[in-house]
C-alpha cells in the first residue's frame, strides 16, 4: 500500500514530463522548420502590380524578406523565427493586392530558383 | 505596325495632303543595374526612378551616370516642375510623394493619403497624384484637395492608374488596367477617354507636349501616339521592351523611353 502510494505520484510526473517534452519537441521542430511560405499568383507581370503584391505581403506581421519571381508569378516569404503567418493571412494579403493567391505552401528552405530558357 | 495600320495611315497622308510626320528610331542607352520605370528629362540631363535600388539615377542625354541618390522607397512615375527645377517623386512602398530640390529631400503633405503612389504630375501650383490601389487621383491645389475618378470601369471610372500629365488645363491619366487614358478637367469633370478600342495592354506611362499624347502599351512593346482629340497618329515598336513611362523634349524633338523590359532608355527623333 505504501508502496502504490509513492508509485502513483511517480507515474503522473513522469506522464506530465513526457507529454510536455513531446509538445516542446513538437512546437520546436515547427517553429524551426517553417520559416518559408512560397504563393503562387496568377497575372502578375507588370512592376507596378509585383512591387504593389511585396508592399501588401511585407506589411504581414513576422514577414521579414520578400522576394518576388515576376517571370513564374512566385512571391517567396521569409518570416521571423515563431513568426510564420497563416493561410488566410497570406491570401488575404494577396488579394488586397488584387490577385487571386493560387498554392500558398510553407517550407523550411525554399528551393532554387527556377529559371526558364 | 500591321497592313491595315499602314494602309490606314497612307490613305489619312493623301486624303489630307499633309507631309506624315515621322518618328524615327535614334538609338538605345543600356542601363547597368538600373531597372527603370518612370523617366523625365530636364534641360540637360535625364533623371530615372530606379526601383528596385530604391534611387534616382541623373544621368548625362548620352548615358553617362552623373549621381545617384539613395533613401526612395520603390519611386516610380517621377515629374519635374521646370519652373523651380524641383523634382517629385511617388513613393509607393511609403505612400507618400517627395520633393527633390537642390539634393535635400522633404514630403508633400496631403489630407488625402494614397495607397501606393504611382506617378504624378504638377502644372500651375496643381498636383496631381495617381492612387494605384485607390483607384483615383488626388488633384492638389495649395491647401485644397479634390477626389477624381473611382474603381471601375465605366467612362470617368478608374481602374489602378499608373501615371498622370497635364496639358492645358486638362488632365491625362493612364489609367492602366483599363487599357486606356481618361482624360478630365481641373474640377474633376470627365471630358473624354483615349484608346479604350487600340488594343492597349496595360497603360503604364503618359506623357502630354507639342500637342501628342503618348502612351507606353507595357505588354504590348508599343508607344503609342495621339492627337489632343485622341486620335492615333502612331504607332512605335522598334526596340520597345516592356515600356514604363516617357518624356519629350520640345527643344530638340526626342521622345525617351524608359524600357524595363531590358533596362535601357530609347531615343526616338520626330522628324
Amino acid at each position: 500500500m505504501k508502496k502504490k502510494t509513492f508509485l502513483l505520484p511517480g507515474l503522473i510526473i513522469l506522464l506530465i514530463s513526457l507529454v510536455s517534452q513531446t509538445s516542446f519537441a513538437q512546437e520546436h521542430v515547427k517553429q524551426k522548420e517553417l520559416k518559408y511560405a512560397q504563393v503562387k499568383v496568377y497575372g502578375m507581370a507588370c512592376p507596378f502590380c509585383a512591387y504593389g503584391l511585396e508592399k501588401k505581403l511585407k506589411a504581414i506581421d513576422g514577414v521579414k524578406k520578400i522576394d518576388i519571381d515576376v517571370e513564374n508569378g512566385i512571391a517567396s516569404l521569409e518570416f521571423e523565427k515563431g513568426k510564420v503567418a497563416d493561410k488566410k493571412t497570406i491570401a488575404d494579403a494577396v488579394k488586397k493586392a488584387g490577385f487571386t493567391p493560387d498554392s500558398i505552401i510553407f517550407m523550411v528552405e525554399l528551393p532554387e530558383k527556377e529559371t526558364k530558357p | 505596325m500591321n497592313t491595315r495600320q499602314i494602309l490606314f495611315f497612307t490613305i489619312l497622308t493623301i486624303g489630307t495632303g499633309c507631309k506624315p510626320e515621322s518618328w524615327q528610331y535614334s538609338r538605345v542607352i543600356p542601363l547597368e543595374n538600373i531597372t527603370p520605370i518612370g523617366i523625365i528629362r530636364d534641360t540637360d540631363n535625364l533623371w530615372v526612378s530606379d526601383v528596385s535600388n530604391n534611387r534616382l539615377v541623373k544621368l548625362s542625354l548620352t548615358g553617362e551616370i552623373i549621381g545617384l541618390y539613395d533613401g526612395f522607397r520603390r519611386p516610380m512615375n517621377i515629374a519635374l516642375s521646370r519652373s523651380d527645377n524641383t523634382l517629385y517623386v511617388p513613393e509607393y512602398f511609403a505612400d507618400t510623394v517627395r520633393i527633390f530640390k537642390n539634393g535635400k529631400i522633404s514630403t508633400l503633405q496631403l489630407k488625402n493619403l494614397p495607397d501606393s503612389p504611382a506617378g504624378v504630375a504638377v502644372y500651375k501650383g496643381y498636383i496631381a497624384i495617381a492612387d494605384f490601389f485607390g483607384h483615383r487621383i488626388i488633384l492638389k491645389n495649395n491647401g485644397d484637395e479634390i477626389i477624381i475618378g473611382q474603381k471601375g470601369h465605366e467612362f470617368g471610372d478608374l481602374y489602378y492608374p499608373t501615371d498622370v500629365a497635364f496639358y492645358k488645363d486638362e488632365l491625362f491619366v493612364a489609367d492602366a488596367y483599363n487599357n486606356r487614358v481618361m482624360v478630365y478637367d481641373l474640377k474633376g469633370n470627365k471630358l473624354k477617354a483615349i484608346g479604350y478600342e487600340d488594343g492597349i495592354n496595360v497603360a503604364t506611362g503618359i506623357e502630354v507636349a507639342d500637342e501628342w499624347v503618348f502612351v507606353t502599351d507595357f505588354h504590348g512593346n508599343r508607344v503609342l501616339i495621339y492627337d489632343l482629340l485622341g486620335n492615333l497618329q502612331r504607332i512605335l515598336t522598334e526596340g520597345i521592351n516592356e515600356p514604363t513611362d516617357l518624356s519629350y523634349s520640345k527643344k530638340d524633338k526626342l521622345l525617351y523611353i524608359a524600357n524595363y523590359g531590358d533596362s535601357s532608355i530609347l531615343v526616338y527623333q520626330k522628324k
